[in-house]
């Protein structure tokens, strides 16, 4: 997971991220590319408590050097596709963890990234929005968006369209 | 990403943290402040001591023999035949003082007896108000004559009614014969608190043979010099020792306050530097503890895109906000204790020192950007997979 999202580079073998070698990237152009072509969501939201909802969406945006204006544009959009247009001004603590896990999806999908990388996002919330997340994720994956879910969960497991059973360390089972 | 973003950035921390944000300018704040203050006030004094010794007059020279147990001592006779004999000095006034109780008219004033002749008013740039100054025949006469300068009468003589009035000195009777306008050179009135007699009444009033001081104009400032060097031949002539005696020009006592202030604004500067480094380290251990708290913070920004620099710069530059803006109210706060506390003291005007503004308000930036690289660092280089693991 970590490797995959370029937060760290593997010891040993190579790691091909849209048509490049990240196996040797310093840590700038690891930084780059986990802004510019991975959007995360955690299973913990890992939103800054001390921004707003739009504030968090447009934090990837900043780091990129985004005008202040394209940035509050772009950050909307996102929070509408994920539902949360009206709420685009509340702090995190004012948010239920569905809403929360939602700006975090948002926050990932603005940079527009090619691929999702979601680490149990459904692990901390309750099974109505769990659904609610998964559904957003399928409506993504719909309109094309690559999306890699790490789950323990089989439930959710079943939704992808490609699953990969990791076990100990070693891919244990791969099928489609 | 962009200095005002990360300004922007900042802003917002330092904001979101007002109670901390402020104990921690305090120091910076205090520092600040108190070199400003300080710095003031000794420039005050300085400036108030230095209009003193202006007043002295740029051709004069005071001779004060500090030897007392030398075999050779000076004799009023002496001097005047010294006077004579050199050309730079155009008028001398031998000085035999003491201070001692002054009654008269039924009041008693504590001031200085001073013996002197008929130049030393105008070297001194005493003026008569009413009356007159000794002349050379109340020395020839000796007549218990005295003139008063204007604290003394202003305390005896309330209503001013002075001249031809008895007053005694040591149980002897002077007759007032003249007193002086008030001199506003002088901010404590040394010059305004003393009795003028003739010097050779007041060797025998006083019980005093030798004189032990004297002061002496040259003919101008151009001749200053070679007067001061006649007067240090002839002394040394006497004393056949240069410790003996010291001269004192106001050149000498100018120079000589220009190195007491300098050391004076090096032991300034030094505690400065002190309390400014310990507000500095004050504002470096608060950005420790600002990092390891907000440890998840920075692993989240660094895991959706932040470089090392970015989160450096947040860091660094909030830092550096808290120094500059307790900087500021430091200089504020600074000014308005020399205005108020400095200015309320009668013999002092405040003075505003720009070159200590300025070198403050750097020293405090310079010490935000110093302190604050250490945690910003720490901040910069932690790991992202480390810091999002963090609670």
């Amino acid at each position: 997971m970590n490797t995959l999202g370029c937060l760290d580079v593997p010891t040993s073998g190579k790691y091909i991220l849209d048509g490049e070698d990240v196996s040797k990237k310093n840590d700038d152009e690891l930084a780059y590319i986990r802004n510019n072509k991975i959007g995360f969501v955690f299973q913990g939201f890992n939103l800054l408590h001390k921004l707003t909802a739009i504030e968090n969406v447009e934090l990837p945006l900043v780091y990129l050097g985004v005008s202040a204006r394209e940035r509050r544009e772009r950050a909307h959009k996102a929070l509408e596709s994920v539902g949360l247009a009206e709420r685009e001004n509340h702090t995190p603590n004012e948010l239920s963890g569905g809403q929360q896990q939602r700006v975090a999806i948002a926050r990932a999908l603005v940079t527009n990234p090619p691929i999702l990388l979601a680490d149990e996002p459904t692990g901390n919330l309750d099974s109505k929005a769990g659904k609610e997340v998964m559904d957003i994720f399928q409506e993504l994956h719909q309109k094309g968006n690559t999306i890699i879910l790490i789950t323990h969960d089989a439930d959710v497991a079943k939704q992808g369209s490609r699953t990969v059973r990791i076990q100990d360390g070693k891919i244990f089972e791969e099928g489609s | 990403m962009s200095i005002w973003q990360a300004f922007k950035m900042a802003v917002k921390s330092v904001w979101s943290n007002k109670t901390r944000s402020a104990l921690t300018m305090l120091g910076v704040i205090i520092g600040v402040s108190a070199v400003i203050a300080a710095v003031g006030f000794a420039q005050s004094c300085m400036k108030a001591v230095s209009g003193l010794i202006e007043g002295l007059g740029s051709n004069v020279v005071t001779a004060v023999i500090t030897d007392y147990s030398s075999r050779n001592s000076i004799k009023v006779s002496d001097l005047d035949k010294f006077a004579e004999s050199s050309p730079y000095i155009e008028s001398i006034s031998p000085f035999v003082m003491k201070n001692d109780m002054v009654r008269g008219n039924g009041e008693n004033k504590y001031t200085s007896i001073l013996g002197a002749n008929e130049k030393y008013l105008a070297m001194d740039n005493i003026e008569i108000e009413f009356g007159r100054n000794i002349s050379s025949t109340d020395i020839q006469n000796s007549s218990k004559v005295a003139v008063l300068c204007s604290a003394v009468t202003k305390k005896l003589f309330p209503d001013g009614d002075a001249i031809g009035k008895t007053i005694k000195i040591n149980g002897v009777s002077f007759e007032v014969i003249g007193t002086t306008k008030s001199t506003m050179n002088d901010a404590d009135g040394t010059d305004d608190d003393q009795v003028i007699i003739p010097v050779n009444v007041a060797q025998r009033t006083l019980k005093i043979s030798s004189v032990t001081m004297f002061m002496a104009s040259a003919a101008s400032s151009e001749t200053i010099d070679l007067a001061t060097q006649a007067i240090e031949k002839y002394l040394y002539s006497i004393f056949k020792d240069d410790d003996s005696f010291m001269i004192i020009t106001q050149e000498s006592m100018l120079s000589m306050l220009d190195q007491i202030t300098n050391i004076m604004m090096l032991i300034i500067g030094g505690v400065a530097t002190i309390s400014l480094v310990v507000g500095g380290i004050g504002i470096m251990n608060i950005m420790f503890v600002s990092v390891s708290e907000r440890t998840r913070e920075i692993g989240i920004r660094k895991a959706i895109g932040a470089k090392k620099s970015d989160i450096m710069k947040q860091f660094l530059i909030e830092a550096l906000l808290l120094t500059v803006v307790g900087g500021i109210i430091g200089i504020v706060l600074g000014v308005l204790i020399i205005k108020y506390v400095v200015g309320a003291i009668d013999a002092l005007t405040p003075v505003y020192s720009k070159e200590w503004i300025i070198a403050a308000f750097t020293i405090s930036a310079a010490i935000g950007i110093g302190f604050g690289v250490f945690p910003a660092n720490k901040a910069a280089s932690l790991n992202p997979i480390d810091a999002l693991r963090n609670e």
